[in-house]
């Protein structure tokens, strides 16, 4: 009795540890791109530290979401880009654990340089929640049982642009929250995460609107907030209600997507904008602008009383999170698109040419390691489980500082369909 | 033959530790039997299952309910996977899509069993059951089955599923390429097969690409025609659209389509012209024919480079019979699309991406004369990118089909050949 009490504490020990490493969303569980755990490789290459790589059929700008064993992909494919699919990998093996397929109901067509799949699906550790440009939203769960969809193109038809939508869904709480705003129409919506049920919907700018909502945790138990950026302003919305709590006039980026840490809101917009957000969500106030720490697509990050952005000029600008002021500057190779990660003091950024770059961070920032994709990247990685996951235009890898020998670990789709 | 019912014994769970040929008669038929009677057990639930998920609504949540069926529907025996493909002949985008997960969940769990490829094959050849159900019996077939697409293919050039089409298509392409790579060239049998290839292509790349070879080979293609684009238009403008009020604005060309009518001059409140306007006092509906492959009705140059403005283009289309067809539009623009008076299609949107069939419009043709109506609007926008003022539209079926005027009305739009 006394085992089997062990082993399930043991158990239940090691699936929390499992979740407290989860990479739950766009830029990780808190939106933050900083992993919780991981020591990764500073350098990876043809045969080193490729734990799995596999080959990905469909298109897809969204980026891997990490639950235990599940890293979770979307893609879109077909000429008209209006079939989508849902594909969970063994984080383990790489092996394909299953893939549902959906038809496209809204708007599928895109500029070239993205796709349908290009929002980044969201979990709340039961459940997948998997959002396209399209409008269509599916709840999945982790054995990939439809659990329910809504088809938001079809109730929206006009929120969608033909360049392809992309900002991606968040959890908080029992609900999933989407973002569309485009020309045409503009909405925010909660849904209930275990039946699709609507909880609200408010109206949001007409406008060309690609950044992603975040979550704000508040000092009391159980208690967030959501905030929506869009050019205007951002503000803040009770998950469960819609209900708006504050907002703050600014040129926001239509981008860039806002990053939050230890209750201060850095918002991309005429440089970053730092906003005081009070313990129990319900005010904010600023703290400061700094016009230098200047942005590309690439959402800002924070780390260790720093904030560090990427400009379009591929320059990583480092400044104090607390001042604004920019402290260092490094030039990195390449352009970016997807958004950095820190994981043990070290940022990776994958530029759009696939090449990894390590940077060890500080007062004085500094590459000390690269990694090949030799693909295209434009989805930013994920950090879980010791490992880092990318998705490139053809391939999704696993990249583990105690992985050696890719070319035994290198799959087709084929290989892992059950 | 011994192999299909073996699968289907362990897929009934019937785990025995026997080489199957040395099954006895009795054992045989009670399997049979058995398999047979569990799949017919199963019908009434399946139906009612089916039935469960064809009521989902695409604004509406999913039901514990509906769940528990959708469950039970990816636990079903691959041998139903007929059945609950024709489900989807009539199946709403939310049903659809629902019943389409279920399938991959049950195809999943039936890896390595026997499939039932004969059923899926004579669903396939149906043409009566929705394209896309179609499509989905194919590709679990040639999923299981590497030399299916040979076999099945070349049946599917003219296929009411346009992805079967295109398949098809692709290997005919390729087929052209490869005989156009043997020295000496047989022009007369390459060229054949690019234009069998092209005669069937729907999809833009496809037919790129046939036109391109057929056009190295000297042929003459006409590609406007291939598409159902109509070319010859009037138009008339620019009506104000400054702060991008135009587009909602009523103006006389909405009100009534009179060709030999003329309107005042577009002045502002202070009396000013809007930016940019014309000299002349007058507005007149003028013709304007496309020469354009994609048949771009480019206003810039059919009434003149406006910002802040509202042109009309207009063109009557011929048909033989009542039918359904679908108007395809591409544009740039904000734009609103009349037919027969009916406003069908209001888009807000300037200069985001564009392209071919951006926006598909289900229309009902009138047998005779039918009028086709665009309000295109321009913005104020200065960015390089933002000064396109044009369309392109093109008639066709669901399958992208052109479907062609049958002559020319009021000398609006020509016959085409």
């Amino acid at each position: 009795m006394l085992r089997i009490c062990l082993a399930t504490t043991l158990i239940l020990l090691l699936a929390s540890m499992a979740a407290a490493d989860d990479w739950l969303r766009f830029r990780g569980t808190d939106s933050g791109g900083v992993a919780a755990i991981a020591q990764l490789p500073t350098q990876w290459g043809e045969k080193d530290h490729v734990a799995w790589k596999v080959e990905v059929a469909g298109k897809g700008l969204s980026s891997p979401i990490v639950i235990g064993d599940h890293v979770v992909i979307t893609e879109s494919s077909g000429f008209k880009q209006d079939r989508l699919h849902v594909l969970s990998y063994s984080a383990e093996s790489g092996k394909l654990q299953w893939e549902r397929q959906f038809w496209g109901t809204g708007r599928t067509m895109c500029h070239p340089m993205t796709a349908v799949a290009a929002p980044t699906p969201a979990s709340d550790g039961k459940r997948v929640f998997a959002l396209f440009s399209s409008g269509d939203l599916v709840g999945l769960d982790l054995d990939g049982n439809l659990l329910w969809l809504r088809a938001l193109g079809l109730e929206h038809p006009a929120a969608g642009n033909d360049v392809g939508m992309s900002s991606s869904p968040v959890v908080a709480g029992e609900t999933i929250i989407v973002q569309l705003e485009s020309q045409g129409d503009g909405f925010a919506a909660g849904f209930e995460v275990a039946t699709g049920q609507s909880r609200w919907q408010i109206d949001r700018p007409r406008l060309a609107n690609w950044t992603s909502p975040i979550v704000l945790q508040g000092a009391a138990p159980g208690t967030s907030s959501v905030l929506l950026q869009s050019s205007g302003k951002i503000s803040a919305h009770d998950p469960l209600t819609g209900k708006e709590l504050w907002s703050f006039a600014a040129k926001c980026n239509d981008i860039t997507s806002a990053t939050a840490a230890e209750g201060v809101v850095y918002v991309p917009a005429s440089g970053v904008q730092a906003l005081r957000v009070n313990s129990d969500l319900s005010r904010v106030e600023p703290l400061w602008n700094s016009p230098k720490l200047t942005f590309g697509a690439a959402s800002p990050i924070v780390h260790g009383g720093r904030i560090y952005t990427v400009n379009r000029a591929g320059v990583l600008v480092c400044g104090d999170a607390s001042s604004g002021q920019v402290l260092a500057q490094l030039r990195l190779k390449g352009a970016f698109w997807g958004s950095p990660v820190i994981a043990d003091g070290l940022m990776v950024l994958v530029n759009r040419d696939g090449l990894g770059q390590v940077v060890k961070l500080g007062d004085k920032p500094e590459i000390i390691g690269e990694g090949k994709f030799d693909e295209e990247v434009l989805a930013s990685p994920a950090v879980a489980g010791g490992a880092m996951y990318v998705r490139s235009s053809h391939h999704l890898w696993k990249i583990a500082a105690d992985a050696k020998d890719r070319e035994s670990n290198e799959r087709k789709p084929s290989d892992g369909n059950p | 033959m011994g192999e299909n019912r073996f699968n289907r014994c362990l897929s009934l769970n019937f785990c025995y530790p026997m080489n199957f040929e040395n099954c006895n008669t009795v054992f045989l038929s009670i399997v049979l039997t058995l398999a047979v009677s569990t799949v017919r057990a199963a019908d009434p639930e399946i139906a009612q299952d089916l039935a469960a998920l064809k009521s989902l609504s695409p604004a509406a949540a999913t039901t514990s309910e509906t769940q528990q069926a959708w469950r039970r529907i990816s636990q079903a025996d691959v041998a139903m996977l007929p059945k609950i493909l024709a489900s989807l002949d009539d199946a709403g985008p939310a049903a659809a899509n629902s019943i389409r997960s279920a399938v991959d969940a049950i195809v999943q769990r039936g890896a390595g069993q026997s499939l039932p490829t004969k059923e899926l094959e004579r669903f396939l050849f149906d043409t009566k059951h929705a394209p896309r159900a179609r499509r989905l019996a194919y590709e679990i077939i040639a999923a299981a089955d590497k030399t299916a697409p040979e076999r099945i293919l070349i049946n599917m050039l003219d296929d009411p599923s346009v992805e079967m089409r295109r398949d098809a298509v692709g290997v005919l392409l390729k087929t052209a390429d490869e005989l156009a790579a043997i020295k000496p060239i047989d022009t007369a049998a390459t060229v054949h097969f690019y234009e069998r290839a092209f005669k069937s292509a729907r999809d833009q790349d496809q037919i790129d690409r046939c036109v391109e070879r057929l056009r190295q080979f000297g042929e003459t293609v006409d590609v406007p025609r291939h598409y159902g684009f109509v070319m010859s238009w009037r138009v008339i403008g620019p009506f104000d659209n400054r702060d991008k009020k135009g587009l909602l604005a009523v103006y006389p060309p909405e009100e009534k389509l009179d060709f030999s009518a003329h309107y005042p001059a577009l002045f502002d409140a202070a009396g000013a012209k809007i930016d940019g306007a014309a000299s002349a006092e007058k507005l007149e509906w003028r013709p304007y024919t496309s020469t354009d492959d994609f048949g771009h009705i480019d206003l810039n140059k059919a009434i003149g480079k406006h910002m802040n403005a509202a042109g009309y283009a207009a063109a009557e289309f011929s048909s033989d019979q009542d039918r359904d067809v679908q108007v395809r539009i591409g544009t740039e623009n904000a734009f609103r699309l009349w037919v027969n008076a009916k406003l069908l299609q209001t888009s807000e949107v300037y200069h985001s991406f564009s392209g071919m069939d951006q926006f598909v419009v289900d229309v009902h043709w009138n047998k005779g004369r039918n009028a086709i109506l665009m309000k295109v609007c321009q913005n104020d926008q200065k960015d390089d990118w933002a000064q396109g003022w044009q369309f392109q539209l093109r008639v066709c079926d669901r399958t992208g089909t052109a479907i062609l005027s049958n002559e020319p009305a009021a000398g609006i739009e020509p016959k085409q050949k």
